[in-house]
This record gives C-alpha cells, sequence and structure tokens, in this order.
C-alpha cells in the first residue's frame, strides 16, 4: 500500500504542483455510485488503502470504525452508506482520504471511497448553484456544481458533510 | 510508531501513584521508587495524606499515602514505566505527558518548591489538588485485553477484582431478559458483552468464555468475554478529539502491531445494561 502524505506529494501526485492556474482551485476528484464528487485538495491530509478498522459498538452503520493515524485516533466513514447510497464490499480499490474538516474545532476524519481518485481544476466563478429539492434530498454540503467534459461533478463541502450531528 | 514518538518528545511526565494498602507487605517501598524517579530529572512531589486514617486506628503496615508528581525530563515514557514494573497489581498509576508550555504554565502560577521532596522529612501538605486529564492527555495504564467475537477490547486492570472461566450451571435466570452468576458467597448480575455490543454471540450456541468480576458503584457485575488474552501497559487515547465520546468507551490503544483497541468504561457499560434503551443506535443515547 502507497500512502501519500501531505498536500504538495497529494499535488505532485497528480502533476499539478507545478502549475500556475491563477484564480483555480484544484480539487481530488471520484466517482461513487455513478455520480462524480470532488473535495477540496488543500484539505486531502493522506491517501490510504483500506484496511479492517476497529468498529465502534452501537454507532451508525456508515461508521466503519477507527484507526490508528499517526498516533491518532481517527474515524472512518463509509461515504456510499452517508450518503444513503448502496453498499459495495471493501477491495483492494478502495481508499480512504484522510480529511481535515474544520467547525468549532479542527478534526480529522477519514472518508471510504470506491477507489480511483484524479484531480481538477475549478473556475469558482463558473461552478452552478444547487438545485433546491426542499425536504426530499438534503444538499448543504454540495457547495457548486462543475461539469468535466459531459460529466457533472459536485464539490463536496466536507464541514457540512462530516459535521458531528451528521456523523451520529 | 507515531505514539511513541508523541510520548518521547513530552517534556516531562504527570505522575500519580496511589499504592494500595498492602504494598509495604508486599515487600515495596514508595520511598525508594520516588528516590528512582528523582534521579531521572527535576522532580516535584505533592504529597496526599486525605486517606490517613486518625492515629488510633492507623496500621504502620498498611500504606495510605498517595503522590502526585511532576518529573521535568526528557526521559522516555519507558524509562519511567520500568521504576514501576511488578507494582502492576499493588498501585494506582497513570503517567501523563508534560508538556512544556503546561510545565510553564503551571510553574508560574503554582510556584513550586523546588528538587526533591518525598513527604517523608517535609512539611506535609494537607492534600494534594488533583490533576483531572484533558480528553487530548493520553494516560498510561495496565489494561487487561479480552477478546469479543474478533475484536480486542481493554479492561483497565485496575476494575477487575477476579477472572475465571465460567461453569454453564453457574448461570441461572432471573427473567427472560436477567441473569445471575452465581458466585461462592453472593449473585452477581450476567452482563453478555456480546449482546451489549451487538456482535455475534457464541458459534456453537452454547456459553462458554470467561466471566470478569467487576464492581460499578459499589455493586459487583459479571462481565462475560470470549477469552481473556493477557494484561500489557497501554497509553489511553480520546476518541474525542476526532469524534465524539462513546459510551461504554473510555478511549483508544494502539496495540503493538499498530491496530486500535477500545477501552472499555466499566461504569458506562453498567449504565448501557441497566438502560438497555441508551444503546440504541440514536441521538439520544450519545453522551454529551
Amino acid at each position: 500500500m502507497n500512502d501519500l502524505s501531505h498536500t504538495d506529494e497529494i499535488l505532485e501526485l497528480f502533476d499539478l504542483s507545478d502549475k500556475d492556474e491563477a484564480g483555480l482551485l484544484p480539487y481530488l476528484g471520484f466517482e461513487l455510485n455513478q455520480a462524480f464528487y470532488a473535495v477540496d485538495i488543500q484539505r486531502v491530509r493522506e491517501i490510504i488503502g483500506w484496511e479492517p478498522f476497529t468498529p465502534i459498538p452501537n454507532t451508525p452503520e456508515h461508521l466503519c470504525g477507527v484507526l490508528n493515524w499517526g498516533g491518532e485516533i481517527v474515524p472512518v466513514v463509509d461515504l456510499r452508506l452517508l450518503l444513503e447510497m448502496p453498499f459495495q464490499p471493501y477491495s483492494k480499490t478502495t481508499v480512504v482520504l484522510i480529511l481535515q474538516v474544520q467547525g468549532e474545532t479542527s478534526r480529522t476524519v477519514g472518508v471510504a471511497i470506491d477507489g480511483a481518485c484524479n484531480a481538477h481544476y475549478i473556475d469558482p466563478p463558473a461552478l452552478s448553484a444547487v438545485p433546491d429539492f426542499g425536504d426530499r434530498v438534503s444538499t448543504e454540503f454540495i457547495s457548486g456544481i462543475s461539469h468535466i467534459n459531459d460529466d457533472m461533478l459536485m464539490l463536496l463541502d466536507i464541514d457540512q458533510l462530516l459535521h458531528p450531528e451528521r456523523l451520529g | 510508531m507515531a505514539e511513541t514518538l508523541a510520548a518521547e518528545t513530552a517534556a516531562g511526565w504527570q505522575i500519580f501513584f496511589k499504592p494500595h494498602r498492602a504494598l509495604l507487605q508486599a515487600g515495596h517501598d514508595p520511598l525508594l521508587l520516588i528516590g528512582e524517579l528523582n534521579e531521572l530529572g527535576a522532580l516535584t512531589v505533592e504529597l496526599d495524606t486525605s486517606d490517613l486514617p486518625p492515629f488510633t486506628e492507623l496500621t504502620p503496615q498498611d500504606s495510605f499515602l498517595s503522590w502526585q508528581m511532576r518529573l521535568e525530563s526528557e526521559v522516555s515514557l519507558e524509562a519511567v514505566n520500568k521504576i514501576f514494573k511488578g507494582l502492576e497489581d499493588d498501585c494506582e498509576l497513570s503517567i501523563l505527558p508534560l508538556k512544556s508550555n503546561i510545565a510553564d504554565a503551571e510553574k508560574s502560577a503554582k510556584q513550586p518548591a523546588a528538587g526533591f521532596d518525598s513527604g517523608a522529612d517535609s512539611e506535609i501538605l494537607p492534600q494534594a489538588e488533583t490533576t483531572t486529564p484533558s480528553p487530548e492527555q493520553p494516560i498510561s495504564m495496565d489494561g487487561k485485553i479480552i477478546q469479543l467475537a474478533d475484536q480486542l477490547y481493554i479492561l483497565p486492570a485496575i476494575s477487575v477484582i477476579e477472572s475465571f472461566d465460567i461453569e454453564p450451571g453457574n448461570i441461572k435466570k432471573v427473567t427472560a431478559k436477567a441473569e445471575v452468576y452465581c458466585l461462592p458467597n453472593e449473585y452477581v448480575p450476567l452482563i453478555r458483552l456480546h449482546e451489549l455490543f451487538n456482535l455475534p454471540a457464541y458459534s456453537d450456541g452454547q456459553p462458554h468464555g470467561q466471566l470478569l468480576i467487576v464492581e460499578s458503584e459499589g455493586q459487583k457485575f459479571g462481565l462475560l468475554v470470549d477469552e481473556l488474552r493477557g494484561q500489557q501497559l497501554v497509553v489511553s487515547k480520546s476518541l474525542e478529539i476526532h469524534y465524539r465520546k462513546v459510551r461504554g468507551v473510555a478511549g483508544a490503544a494502539v496495540l503493538d502491531d499498530g491496530k486500535v483497541a477500545l477501552i472499555l468504561d466499566i461504569d458506562g457499560l453498567v449504565a448501557m445494561y441497566r438502560h438497555p434503551d441508551l444503546n440504541a443506535d440514536n441521538p439520544e443515547s450519545r453522551v454529551a
């Protein structure tokens, strides 16, 4: 398992470290249940492979457990289950994004996704607004919509998505 | 490991040492231990005499004192633990990293006497200030490693009065939802940890395993687990920094293989047993 540390290394991995894209923001994109999402690459602390984590009894199903990340006890969330998508068994391609979440305090949370990440530069003024679905679907954790070729790309606001109230 | 790194970069150690009454009878001398600590660095000692009985009830062979110590030194946790090796069953011990900023702040606020003070020949302080560890502070403790289904958990060794293989015939039903285990002179409520944690029960359907007798709020309980795997020194870390407090769980520790094991909280487990509604996966069941 090749673990990638630090934002700079992640930028370098995706060949973005030496690019000067004024005004554009680098995002880490991935596919989940035939939809495309992205997170601010500056919030990605590390990308690690899947391993069985230590489950915490009597917690929501979307909480996979906790892991030892650099000596700290960090929760890991199954993003499919958090977004109420069908469960997909974990495999060698499953990866965990270690994310820095800001709230009342700064927290570190792991997010398990199906695999295969790629990087994109996003132009903030070109983002589309998120439609209001009322009570049917909660979308406050989507900060904007972009597109890559013909695919719609939803930018995740991880502070909202991984808010303690939502993690349970 | 990073855990070791964090421990080894501490500016010193805050040590709480409370011998059990029989420590002296077991051949240990607390003052010698404190003297060994003093050789590791600048040691400040506060003596707690609050458990001393009236003079007429004093039994010289028993230990009633406890000590709160601050060791300002860059020695490793291992070096400190080595001094207390072999005393695991004879004392309460907690060791917290002393960060330099905390040490400096406390130094300026409290102006402690410099140098070694064992409490034996010097002025006896009426009662030491109690240090309440914050959630961020790792705590070193002796832990009983227990197996439950495919997971390992840790119980603070100090919480376990005794442990033994169960005799299935000694398990008696009180009602459909409550059982007791028959000890020689008493009946104790039986807590099946599998059920409390919603884990798979025994593969053969027959009860087996080990019973740990624990105490909460003055009452004994029998905690049924699959297996007791031994005892080791662990460093308890908080779940609250990146997640939240979880009922029945006091923290987590990184085991020798790098895996995380949850450290159980006896009072929390007993509360979950007594009030099953607390176990439900809903916000109301959360611990604040």
